[in-house]
């Protein structure tokens, strides 16, 4: 067999030619022999492969099938296929709606044609001969409650207060069968959201129509009303005023729908309680009902509005978008949207400026009134210099310079030798920067020259940055394709680690610009590391945000972020196994703070309290296990009547509830049940009546429920509201699959003791699999233990552990993503590959031996490989390959302690080889 | 299960869309698409964050109106078949957004409901069932080159395509040399090119 060294790797051409088999013959064994041996053309050929695989990335999924459906969905689907016809001749007519709508008869109209459905109610178009015009007749959704009548009402009272030229009219409303309508202005030229459709408005026209509804929000508020549901729907676009359907005349905006508007300082008996019903898309953040701190919904909440239909007629997509409405809400309720210019590059900075002010988070950060929004738009359309202020006084002047080339020119002429000393002084720090400004503040151009230079000094800080960013993403690519050995992923973390940190020790220079983009990366840095088994620098990296966090002016998203990070630190505390620093950890995050707490913040602490707790007690300290979970039980964001009604609340409160019972001294029979028992018993059928229909899945470990249970249904015969087989029942139910697992477990751990061919006894754990593909918690256990019963039984006689060893690489071989490649799977695998290393050594297959063991370290962790190395080292020396040996030790890495073994079993052979005769 | 029909060999099996779109329709094909086009249908309602009892009503609604759709839209042939399923999408959630169908439903949050009828829920809806009939047609794509390789050249093309094995791994595991499993992928890569664009092709020019 020719090594790497002797036959030169081939070139890409003929590379190509070896893949598609068409060499000819010899010089393709040839080649064969060397791609055998050479990691290098493995990886060529790897990538021409990959390349010929030219599907899109979607299509490109794991070898899973589809997803089996659950017990619950099969009933599901089979009750679809009963009640479902199969689909048969067509209808009668394929215009009909099902079922087909009977268009009212309101006596005084006629010629009725349905024109949309909206969350509030039909609307037609209809004639009205009485008065010879096309009118909009608004009706109620049929079947809804009677509320709705009042608020039909409501709607019809406030715009009859209103009349403005930007505003729909009302004429009037009337009742038919006991169902009132509307009788509205026709407006014949649809929604902005039509138009919106056909792409981005042209930006004066866009601006135009924001301001005339910013004007018309004018009067609205000033009569008390808030609109609240602000989107481009419900911006009509009226090709003339006197509203003829055939009018050539410019567009004007008419602002319309006012179903949800509400009235403050009216007494209403209508539910007002901020949580507005509509698209997120153009919601205001306090309107989500998510926003960190939330705040009272306003004439604001309009502001913001009028600046996201603004937003999406001039870049044609609403500020935030993403892949479910849930999501968007989140980042509505989250985020400052991007600037409209990233996606429009020819809208003018003002302009941008001005949306900016409208889409703050902060509502007091907004215009504070509709007139004054109108006006700067007003100014914008006239070129004027706008009020609304940017971020730096830099970009204003900048602006300003812009609109006034001339000036500009011949300013920077003056300043010639001024711009030049400030270009050259960008690199040379601060002090510097300072000399140049007391330079050119003796002209007075002066600002203008300061301006250029901070602009300059800016692009390349935020060019700096995007070069650290463009590594993250890279390097998450990287790791999680798992195509990396262990040595290279330390390489590469190191890699971008030293950035980091170079970086982060100019940490004045991070402005407050990209402070926020900073901070996220680096937290997603440092949950990469956690998920790469990178613990230490996981916490040292989480620990570097603190220098970053206090810039991010957005409370919210710092409060997220400093979340994220306490969370993390406490699991990575628990897997170095500084066990008092994350109950530290932990007991601040405790602590209730003082803004108001999101749902999903509460669960992620009520998380970290959890697996904290879990893991003080398999360390043997019951105790304070038992104390964390009774602290955590008592905070205030627990209890409370808003707690039992949030499903995600109440499990978290059943994990610890569950816990501790299981940590609490064990019950004595004979005596009455505590308060906390019979307090248990209640949650947890609560969660089980609201689970029966449920796929959310319940984290509980269900084997120590059913114990606990039994325990309790035996001794608290008055707590038994179901019997112990309910119970059983339900978690059977509700995770059937660990009972079985469990049982599998503990047969194959008996079996294979006593027997000397395991083939029966693995046969049953290849079924569980097939059956079950998706439990990866039992496939690590059986791989696991598969593993060790390798280890223990490895003898010459029989082929025993080298059966466990090939099974438990199957089981990860054949498991899914990602826990096939995460940092666990990869360790099983490797304790797999090792022991079949071995048991092929007992049957004296050295040369097969080798490469068990060189994939064992391609997918080792760090502080495994030292013994892997030793291994791999003795097993040359007994093939009699010094060479290959010494080559090997080269690959030790300095600080491991196999090194020294290794130095020594070198020693040792080659004094043993000399002194031999 | 899901990969091989019980009845019909690769060979001669259609997408299932394919053979639904005729005026009749057979009740296994319609079973079948039942089976494989409720969950990314229920999935679209869950993760608006209906409950479950919700979603399925929600979803119950839509196969109806796509049941009574599908007949009533001839397939055009000069048009791309995705255009079609676009269409018939489009009219069922149409149809069960305006007709108040969930209005309805008893416990629905009002507010996720009013996220359901908006155009963003509808695209999603479209993009999730396209993207299911996509992954339908790579699966039988890849059900037909099965039957024609050995079972060892399938293997290994699995492993080092779909599963991003690394290839002395997979050589080992199926007991090739290293190139001869590249090789082998590659086949194999080519004939599911070759398939999937045939099966294209015959859905645009219908049957």
């Amino acid at each position: 067999m020719t090594g790497p060294g002797s036959l030169p790797c081939p070139a890409t051409d003929e590379l190509r030619q070896l893949l598609q088999r068409t060499l000819e013959p010899t010089r393709r064994e040839l080649l064969d022999d060397h791609v055998e041996e050479c990691g290098f053309c493995q990886s060529r050929m790897d990538a021409l492969a990959q390349d010929e695989w030219q599907l899109p990335p979607t299509l490109l999924l794991p070898a899973q099938p589809p997803r089996q459906p659950d017990d619950d969905e099969a009933d599901f689907i089979r009750h679809l296929v009963r009640s479902i016809p199969v689909p048969s001749e067509p209808c009668d007519s394929p215009a009909d709606p099902v079922p087909p709508t009977v268009l009212p008869c309101i006596p005084g109209f006629d010629r009725l044609e349905l024109v949309g459905r909206g969350g509030s109610g039909e609307v037609y178009r209809a004639w009205q001969p009485g008065l010879g015009r096309w009118v909009a007749l608004k009706t109620l959704v049929p079947n809804r409650s009677p509320d709705r009548a009042a608020r039909v009402n409501r709607e019809a009272r406030l715009l009859g207060r209103l009349t403005h030229p930007h505003i729909v009219r009302i004429h009037g409303m009337g009742e038919v069968e006991g169902q009132p309508y509307l009788v509205m202005e026709w407006i014949a030229g649809g929604s902005l959201q039509d138009r919106i459709r056909r792409g981005p408005l042209p930006i004066n026209d866009a601006v135009r129509f924001a301001r005339e509804i910013a004007s018309a929000l004018e009067l609205v508020h000033a009569a008390g009303i808030i609109h609240r549901d602000l989107k481009p729907a419900n911006v009509l676009l009226d090709p003339s005023i006197s509203g003829e359907t055939d009018g050539d005349g410019p567009l004007i905006a008419r602002l319309t729908d006012f179903s949800i508007a509400f009235e403050p300082d009216a007494n209403e008996r209508l539910s007002q309680t901020g949580m507005v019903i509509g698209t997120p898309d153009y919601m205001a953040p306090e309107q989500t009902g998510l926003a960190p701190q939330p705040a009272a919904v306003g004439p604001a909440a309009d502001i913001y509005g009028v600046g996201a239909v603004l937003y999406a007629a001039l870049t044609g997509r609403p500020p935030h978008q993403a892949e479910t409405p849930v999501a968007v809400l989140n980042l509505v309720a989250t985020r400052e949207p991007d600037s409209p210019c990233m996606y429009r590059p020819e809208i003018p900075r003002d302009l941008g400026t001005i949306v900016g002010k409208c889409l703050r988070q902060d509502p007091a950060q907004r215009y504070q009134s509709a007139g004054e929004l109108a006006r700067d738009l007003e100014r914008f359309l006239q070129g004027r210099p706008i009020h609304a202020r940017p971020y730096t006084l830099g970009e204003r002047i900048w602006n300003w310079g812009q609109r006034r080339p001339i000036a500009t020119t011949v300013g920077a002429c003056l300043l010639g030798s001024g711009l030049y000393v400030a270009a050259t002084l960008l690199e040379q720090g601060r002090q510097r920067e300072q000399l140049v400004s007391q330079l050119v503040e003796q002209t007075d151009e002066a600002e203008k020259a300061t301006a250029i230079a901070e602009k300059s000094l800016a692009e390349a800080r935020y060019s700096r940055w995007q070069t650290i960013r463009q590594l993250i993403l890279k390097a998450t690519t990287q790791l999680q394709d798992g195509s990396l050995v262990a040595g290279q992923r330390r390489g590469l973390v190191e890699t971008v680690r030293r950035h980091l940190r170079n970086r982060l020790d100019d940490a004045d220079s991070i402005t407050t610009g990209f402070a926020p983009e900073f901070a996220e990366m680096l937290n997603h840095w440092a949950e990469l590391e956690e998920r790469h088994g990178f613990f230490p620098q996981a916490l040292e990296d989480g620990s570097r945000l603190d220098a970053v966090l206090p810039k991010l002016e957005d409370g919210s998203r710092r409060q997220s972020l400093t979340l994220s990070r306490n969370c993390r630190h406490v699991r990575l505390l628990d897997r170095l196994n500084r066990l008092d620093d994350a109950s530290q950890q932990l007991a601040a995050l405790l602590e209730p703070g003082e803004a108001a707490v999101a749902d999903v913040e509460v669960l992620a602490v009520l998380d970290a309290a959890s697996q904290h707790a879990r893991v003080l007690r398999d360390a043997g300290r019951k105790e304070q296990a038992l104390a964390l979970v009774r602290r955590a039980r008592g905070e205030w964001w627990l209890t409370g009547e808003q707690s039992t009604d949030n499903l995600l609340r109440s499990q978290a409160q059943l994990e610890l509830q569950l816990l501790e019972l299981d940590l609490a001294t064990p019950l004595v029979p004979g005596t009455p049940p505590s308060a906390d028992e019979e307090d248990w018993t209640k949650t947890l059928r609560r969660v089980f009546d609201r689970q029966r229909n449920s796929v959310l899945a319940l984290t509980l470990e269900p084997v120590r429920a059913a114990q606990r249970l039994d325990e309790l249904a035996r001794h608290r015969p008055q707590l038994a509201q179901f019997t112990r087989d309910n119970w059983r029942q339900e978690i059977h139910r509700l995770d059937p699959v660990t009972h079985a697992a469990e049982r599998l477990i503990q047969q194959l751990s008996f079996d294979s003791a006593a027997t000397t061919d395991v083939r029966p006894a693995l046969e049953p754990v290849r079924q569980f699999i097939d059956q079950h593909p998706d439990d990866l918690a039992t496939r690590q256990r059986l791989a696991g233990l598969l593993v060790r019963m390798a280890q223990s039984s490895a003898t010459p006689e029989t082929t025993a552990s080298l059966e466990q060893a090939r099974l438990a690489i199957d089981l990860v071989m054949t498991a899914h993503e990602p826990w096939r490649t995460s940092a666990e799977g990869r360790s099983v695998l490797a304790e797999a590959y090792r022991a079949e290393a071995s048991a092929l050594r007992s049957q004296g297959g050295l040369p097969a031996a080798r490469q068990s063991l060189e994939l064992a370290l391609s997918h080792s962790p760090d502080e495994q490989r030292g013994n892997l190395f030793l291994e791999l080292v003795q097993l040359h020396l007994a093939l009699g390959d010094r060479a290959q040996a010494e080559l090997i030790a080269a690959r030790i890495e300095d600080e491991s302690p196999a090194r020294e073994a290794v130095r020594r079993l070198l020693r040792e052979s080659s004094s043993h080889e000399t002194s031999s005769p | 299960m899901a990969s091989r029909h019980p009845i019909e060999a690769p060979e001669t099996r259609q997408s299932l869309l394919a053979r639904l779109k005729g005026v009749s329709v057979q009740p296994e094909a319609w079973q079948r698409f039942l089976e494989i086009y409720t969950p990314p249908i229920l999935s679209w309602c869950r993760s608006y964050g209906l409950q479950e009892a919700d979603a399925r009503d929600v979803t119950q609604e839509v196969l109806l109106r796509i049941s009574r759709y599908l007949p009533q839209f001839d397939y055009d042939p000069t048009r791309c078949f995705r255009g079609w399923l676009r269409t018939i999408v489009h009219r069922s959630w149409c149809d069960w957004m305006e007709c108040g169908g969930a209005g309805q439903v008893g416990t629905g949050d009002t507010r996720v409901l009013q996220l359901l009828r908006g155009l963003p829920a509808r695209d999603d809806l479209l993009a999730r069932l396209e993207q299911q009939y996509d992954r339908e047609l790579l699966q039988l794509a890849m059900d037909r080159v099965r039957e024609r390789v050995e079972p060892q050249t399938w293997r290994v093309f699995e492993l080092l395509a779909l599963q991003q094995v690394a290839g002395i791994e997979a050589a080992r595991h199926t007991g090739m040399k290293v190139a001869s499993a590249f090789a082998a992928r590659s086949k194999v890569q080519r004939m599911v090119r070759d398939e999937l664009s045939r099966l294209r092709d015959e859905n645009r020019v219908g049957t």
